[in-house]
């Protein structure tokens, strides 16, 4: 394919005003991505609105608009690692180790690594898309119902390697987010399932207030159990580098993740959420000992890598077929439609001013976020210095207006309440929330697909072992729970064999 | 496994284990019955919207067995005094949400900083200033910094 679209948009990308605005969005997105619940959906939905009244021209606003979903997309890690309230769905498993490496005194490194695998992530992102967009585009579309069934039991087969000393909580958590996954209208059928006549519930329950709910209530609930104890200590800064070892431990699992992010990324109805997932539940399996969810950077450079690299990825469908891969570039695409155009192959050809310099503010948004993002880590991370009597009040009301805001309804506030006391109750019995967050990730898209799979087929099973590509996924998922098993009693009769 | 040996901090806590599996077996039951009363006229898939609950309440009860016979390690159940503030702390947060309508966001957010920094070792007074401070911050961030709609209240505001 020829580059010349690129050219172009570079053109337009390096313009001053171009650039300001890639400035602006990058700053904007990280102080509206480190809010809890408005992350890079509602900071482009607040902005968007102004870009177009500002009457910015078509690319303009598309810059600014990505390097806000960018900027959020980092921001949503502020938070997910400094106090343990992920800013938004992707930064949930950036929590898992983030925040204990926060606890560590380890903060600033943290972040200063999730803003140097972000940048991996995104950078390789942007030239997968640069360079195999069309290609992607026409790959996304043969993924029917049965495909997704078969990568969603890909998803949960990675996750097999989070069970620990007790598999049956694990499994017990993934239940309990698979289920929750059922509240609400079955828009198949039109039935509502489990409601019990409210109202509020007849959408289902709302990601966020189960992220916020699990998360960041469970952990005040836990804090007060330490004041309690006197265990409740000052978290040190901790200088604000990452060590050289940590670096070159991170690279791999930060260009698989940054590969397989992508790809998730570029299936639609997948996105950053997703490609997380699977990118630390794969690095889990492939290279944890026992410190995985307990601090260990590369838990840390796994999802932050893959969802940053899947946010790129869902430009790919976006701009190639006019079908957005996340809820952010429907609102993107939403916002193309504003100014009468649609996306679509031609795109590239009729109005490269316009995908080009998307693709070329995407390079040098990165950048930018990258210089932006380093020297202002010292200052995120005074916010631990601040004492539990201001932090903790701070931490609550952010949760509670995350999810006001986000929904308008005191109904979900005091879900968000239950969920939170729920969540408590499940850690003091030793359960881990992540396959809950997994399992209510994974399991509308399972759900659905499966029940639209089979009905094409007309309720016959081996539809989900006909294609090329559900077979591959297939035989991944039964090799990635096997593999591992296989080795292990092959260690250990070698290990016998060789003792007698 | 002993039931009552120390490590780490943590407790082999049989019974505690073996609670949570029997109200997780309750939960299987209960979650099966209301699966069957799901109503619909008719569903355009041949699973329809009662297969996959099923399958997740038979599974729960599974690993709900499994669970009561093996329940493994749990933390002890927290004493009454740390229960008197986790159930003070989220019955005051809830109620003032409840009435965040009617009281509006300012008081809402003053009584909920306000204490909470108490529980988490505040003076009454530095309490009160935290809550004054906190929700004024935030009330102006998200109302004018942001344009997010805050309830001001019925109370003060009526009509």
């Amino acid at each position: 394919m020829s580059l010349d679209y690129l050219w172009t948009g570079f053109a337009v990308a390096l313009t001053p005003s171009n650039l300001l605005l890639s400035l602006l969005g990058c700053f904007l997105g990280t102080l509206i991505g480190a809010l809890p619940a408005i992350g890079p959906i509602n900071g482009i939905a607040l902005i968007l609105p102004i870009a177009y009244t500002m009457k910015l021209p078509p690319e303009s606003c598309m810059i600014l608009l990505a390097a806000i979903y960018y900027g959020a997309e980092y921001g949503g890690r502020i938070t997910s690692i400094l106090i343990n309230v992920p800013g938004d769905a992707g930064a949930v498993m950036t929590a898992l180790d983030g925040y204990p490496l926060a606890k560590q005194g380890r903060g600033a490194e943290a972040l200063t690594m999730s803003a140097l695998t972000s940048f991996v992530g995104g950078m390789l992102a942007v030239v997968g898309l640069t360079f195999f967009a069309p290609l992607l585009g026409s790959f996304a579309v043969r993924f029917g119902p049965a495909e997704y069934v078969a990568l969603m039991m890909f998803a949960f087969a990675t996750l097999a390697s989070m069970v620990g000393a007790e598999p049956v909580k694990t499994l017990i958590g993934c239940l309990i987010g698979l289920l929750l996954t059922t509240i609400g209208l079955d828009p198949t059928s039109g039935a509502y399932r489990f409601t019990f006549d409210q109202p509020e519930l007849h959408d289902g329950i709302e990601f966020i207030i189960i992220v916020i709910g699990l998360f960041s209530i469970s952990e005040i609930l836990l804090m007060l159990e330490h004041q309690f104890k006197g265990t409740l200590k000052p978290i040190p800064i901790g200088k604000g580098f990452p060590s050289w070892s940590d670096i070159k431990a991170c690279w791999w699992p930060t260009i698989r993740s940054s590969v397989s992010g992508f790809i998730i990324g570029v299936l639609p109805g997948t996105g950053a959420s997703v490609a997380s997932a699977v990118a630390y539940t794969t690095e889990k399996r492939l290279l944890d000992k026992g410190t995985f969810g307990k601090g260990d950077m590369r838990g840390l450079a796994a999802p932050e890598a893959a969802n940053n690299a899947a946010a790129g990825g869902a430009f790919v469908p976006m701009l190639t077929l006019g079908v957005p891969g996340s809820g952010t570039t429907a609102v993107m695409l939403g916002a193309l439609m504003l100014y009468n155009i649609t996306p679509g192959p031609q795109l590239f050809t009729e109005r490269p001013e316009l995908a080009g310099g998307l693709i070329a503010s995407m390079y040098i948004g990165n950048i930018m976020l990258l210089i932006l993002n380093i020297p202002m880590v010292r200052i995120f991370v005074k916010m631990l210095q601040v004492p539990n009597t201001w932090l903790i009040p701070a931490i609550l009301l952010l949760s509670i207006l995350g999810v006001y805001t986000a929904y308008s309804s005191v109904m979900s506030v005091l879900l968000m309440l239950a969920i939170g006391v729920g969540g408590w109750a499940l850690r003091k019995q030793g359960f881990d929330m992540a396959p809950i967050i997994l399992g209510f990730v994974l399991g509308k898209v399972l759900e659905t697909n499966l029940r639209n799979a089979l009905a094409l087929s007309g309720g016959d099973i081996s539809i989900l072992f006909q294609s090329t590509i559900s077979n591959s996924l297939w035989v991944m998922a039964v090799l990635i729970v096997l593999l591992p098993w296989w080795l292990a009693r092959r260690t250990k009769a070698r290990a016998s064999a060789e003792g007698a | 496994m002993s039931d009552s040996s120390h490590e780490d901090g943590h407790r082999q806590d049989g019974l505690s284990g073996r609670v949570s599996a029997a109200v997780l077996l309750v939960f299987a039951a209960v979650l099966a019955i209301a699966t069957g009363q799901i109503e619909y006229a008719f569903s355009s898939d041949p699973l329809g919207p009662q297969a996959f609950p099923y399958i997740l309440s038979a599974s729960l009860a599974v690993c709900g067995t499994w669970y009561f016979l093996r329940p493994g390690s749990a933390d002890p159940w927290p004493g009454s005094e740390l229960l008197r503030s986790a159930v003070g702390l989220i019955a005051v947060t809830a109620i003032a949400i409840g009435l965040m309508d009617y009281i509006g966001f300012l008081a809402t957010a003053f009584i909920v900083c306000g204490w909470a920094a108490y529980l988490f070792g505040a003076s009454a007074m530095s309490a009160i200033a935290i809550g004054a401070a906190q929700s004024a911050f935030w009330f102006l961030l998200f109302k004018y910094g942001l344009g997010t709609y805050l309830p001001a209240g019925s109370l003060l505001f009526p009509g």
